[in-house]
């Protein structure tokens, strides 16, 4: 089947002509051509800009992972474990960690307890136990 | 004058002056379809615009070697889809935007009225198609396409071009038979 031939010759002149003659000379103003060389340039600063953002981000977000790794590492570096046991010399004040040095019991008055050195502790007066094992 | 692959080429790099190039190469067909399915000169220069944006957009994707005229095409008669879907609730009927261009053209000669009034009667009738007969009717008496470049342009099947054109032809004959030509004419009617 000829498409063209679906009309007959006079007929389908008759269409090509009116529809060349509605369209005869008619031409979009320059304008539009401005428009378009504007668009396509603020596409392009959109584009970029859009590039430049997702860039900013992506650098922004593995700096905030390398802090966060590195802020993990270095506590469980100096996290003390939970199970290690409790050096009263570690913890407490200048003043009573040198009574403990020196042999002597030291107050912690922040918790109003009497500390004693592990290794040269002198029982507590009150324990009965320790008493007993002294005298 | 150099190649559209060449420009399109050339414009990949970013040199807007081989687009300005090549929109001066394309505006005035897509211009014109626009127009000639729209009828609106400001709708039709909303589209042109629209569809070389567009274009530009997405050159980096075609391939140079390709006829670009069917491509840029394409864009433009899903724009004119669009806009022809937009405003099909308020169309303005044909009758009164040829009045108004008769008018704006001011008085012309018996002769010429004749013959506007002729062809007024074909463009109705081109008209009062749907928009999927009016498009293959446009594309193929008006920008000359073939009807593999027009499957190409609507996206189906050459055999349904050739239907639509077929279809399209049809109603158009009865059309014009009833109004152009009141009086039966033998020598049409049997060919």
């Amino acid at each position: 089947m000829s498409a063209i031939a679906e009309l007959p010759d006079d007929l389908a002149e008759m269409v090509r002509l009116a529809l060349r003659d509605e369209v005869c000379g008619a031409e979009p103003s320059p304008a539009v051509w401005e428009r378009i060389r504007e668009r396509v340039v603020a596409g392009d600063e959109v584009a970029r800009g859009r590039s430049r953002t997702r860039r900013g981000a992506t650098v922004q977000m593995v700096a905030i992972l390398v802090a966060l790794l590195g802020l993990g590492a270095g506590a469980s570096l100096y996290q003390r474990p939970m199970s290690a046991p409790r050096d009263p010399l570690m913890s407490t004040r200048v003043g009573v960690r040198q009574q403990l040095l020196a042999g002597e019991p030291g107050e912690d008055h922040l918790s109003g307890r009497i500390l004693w050195r592990a290794s040269r502790a002198s029982p507590p007066a009150s324990s009965g136990l320790r008493r007993g094992l002294i005298e | 004058m150099q190649d559209d692959g060449v420009l399109i080429r050339r414009i990949r790099e970013g040199d807007l002056r081989a687009f300005e190039e090549l929109y001066s190469r394309y505006q005035r067909p897509i211009y014109q379809t626009a127009l000639a399915i729209t009828h609106d000169r400001q709708a039709a220069e909303g589209i042109l615009q629209d569809c070389f944006v567009r274009a530009y957009g997405h050159l980096g994707r075609i391939d140079p070697s390709a006829p670009l005229s069917p491509w840029l095409h394409r864009i433009a008669v899903n724009l004119s889809y669009n806009w022809s879907m937009r405003r099909r609730s308020r169309l303005v009927p044909l009758d009164d935007v040829w009045e108004h261009l008769l008018a704006a053209a001011g008085h012309e000669p018996e002769k010429q009225a004749e013959r506007a009034e002729l062809q007024e009667t074909v463009r109705r009738a081109i008209d009062s198609l749907g928009f999927k007969h009016k498009i293959v009717i446009v594309l193929f008496y008006l920008q000359g396409f073939q009807l593999s470049e027009i499957a190409y342009i609507l996206d189906c099947p050459e055999g349904t071009v050739k239907s639509r054109l077929h279809y399209a032809c049809r109603r158009l004959r009865e059309k014009l038979s009833r109004e152009w030509l009141p009086e039966p004419r033998v020598g049409l009617e049997f060919l």
